[in-house]
C-alpha cells in the first residue's frame, strides 16, 4: 500500500463515491461511462502532472501497465479522448431507456446507437488500471459508498441494495447461479 | 438486440457477459496479470454484438467466448481472494461483499 495517500476536500470525496456507485451499480452497459468521469475527476483533482510522476513510481502488483501509461500518457489521452466520445454518445441513448422515454427514438437511433456500442471495447484495460491507480492511491480505498450513491439499480425499478454488514450465510450451491 | 429488449432485460446473455468482463477488467489490474487474448476477446464481443443487430447470434463466436471465460473466472475468483486479503490489512469491513453470490465465486474450486 502506498505511504502518501492524496486526500482531498469532503466534497470530492462524495463526488467520487457517486461516480463508483453509478458505476458499480449500472445495470446498463453506461457503466464505463461514470468510470471514466470518476477518472477524469481524479486526473484534474491530483493534477496531470502529479499523477504521470506518481505512475511512473507506482509499485502495486500493476506496476507495469502504470509505468506504460505514463510513458505513453500523449497516446493514451488521444486514445481516452476518442473513447470519451462514443461512450458521452451512447450513454444519451441510455439516458432514454432510463427515463423510459421511447417516443423519441427510431430505428435510425437505435442504428446509430449499435454504431458506437459496437465499438466501445468489453477489455479497457488503461481506464481500469488508472481507476484502481487512484483509489489505492487515496483515501478512497477505506471508505464505503453510501447506499444513496447506488442511484442507478434504484432507480431502475430494481429493489434498493441492503445496506448494513451482514453475517456470512451458508452457500447454497443449487440457487447461487444462474441469477444474472 | 433494440433499445427496449435492451430496457427489458431480454438480452440476459449479452449483459452478463459485459458485466462478467466487467469484474474480469478489474480483476486483472488488481492482480498485475497479463493477457495476450484481450484483441481476440474484444473482437469475439464485436462479433456478437454485430450479430445480435442483424438479429441472429454468432454462435461460434459466442461458444468461443464462453471457453475463454471459464479461465477468466479463475482470475476473477482469484482477485477477490486479494481484495479480501487487502481489506484484512486494512482493517476495511467488507459488508455488502459477503452475498452468497460473491462467495460463490470465492470459494469456486478452480482446476489447476
Amino acid at each position: 500500500m502506498p505511504k502518501n495517500l492524496i486526500s482531498s476536500p469532503p466534497s470530492i470525496y462524495q463526488l467520487y463515491l457517486r461516480k463508483l456507485g453509478a458505476f458499480g451499480s449500472s445495470i446498463f452497459g453506461n457503466d464505463l461511462y461514470f468510470l471514466k468521469e470518476f477518472v477524469d475527476l481524479g486526473i484534474q483533482d491530483f493534477g496531470e502532472e502529479r499523477v504521470i510522476e506518481m505512475l511512473k513510481n507506482d509499485n502495486s502488483p500493476n506496476s507495469k501497465r502504470c509505468k506504460e501509461i505514463a510513458e505513453n500518457w500523449d497516446d493514451v489521452k488521444r486514445d481516452f479522448r476518442i473513447f470519451d466520445i462514443r461512450l458521452t454518445r451512447a450513454k444519451g441513448f441510455y439516458d432514454k431507456i432510463e427515463k423510459k422515454d421511447f417516443s423519441k427514438i427510431n430505428d435510425k437511433d437505435v442504428e446509430e446507437f449499435m454504431g458506437y456500442s459496437k465499438r466501445i471495447s468489453f477489455i479497457k484495460e488503461d481506464i481500469y488500471t488508472l481507476a484502481i491507480f487512484l483509489i489505492r492511491n487515496s483515501p478512497l480505498q477505506k471508505q464505503t459508498i453510501p447506499s444513496e450513491a447506488w442511484k442507478v439499480l434504484e432507480h431502475s425499478g430494481l429493489k434498493k441494495l441492503e445496506s448494513g454488514n451482514k453475517t456470512p450465510q451458508p452457500l447454497n450451491t443449487e440457487s447461487s447461479g444462474g441469477e444474472n | 438486440m433494440n433499445l427496449h429488449e435492451e430496457f427489458d432485460f431480454r438480452n440476459y446473455e449479452l449483459r452478463s457477459i459485459w458485466h462478467f468482463y466487467k469484474c474480469y477488467n478489474l480483476a486483472i489490474v488488481i492482480l498485475g496479470k497479463e493477457d495476450p487474448n484481450i484483441r481476440h476477446k474484444n473482437h469475439l464481443w464485436k462479433r456478437i454484438v454485430e450479430s445480435q443487430i442483424e438479429g441472429e447470434i454468432n454462435v461460434k463466436a459466442y461458444t468461443q467466448l464462453k471457453n475463454l471465460m471459464r479461465n477468466d473466472f479463475a482470475v476473477i475468483s482469484e482477485a477477490i481472494k486479494e481484495i479480501s486479503r487487502e481489506n484484512e490489512e486494512l482493517g476495511y469491513d467488507e459488508g455488502d461483499l459477503w452475498t452468497p453470490n460473491a462467495l460463490a465465486v470465492q470459494f469456486m474450486e478452480v482446476e489447476d
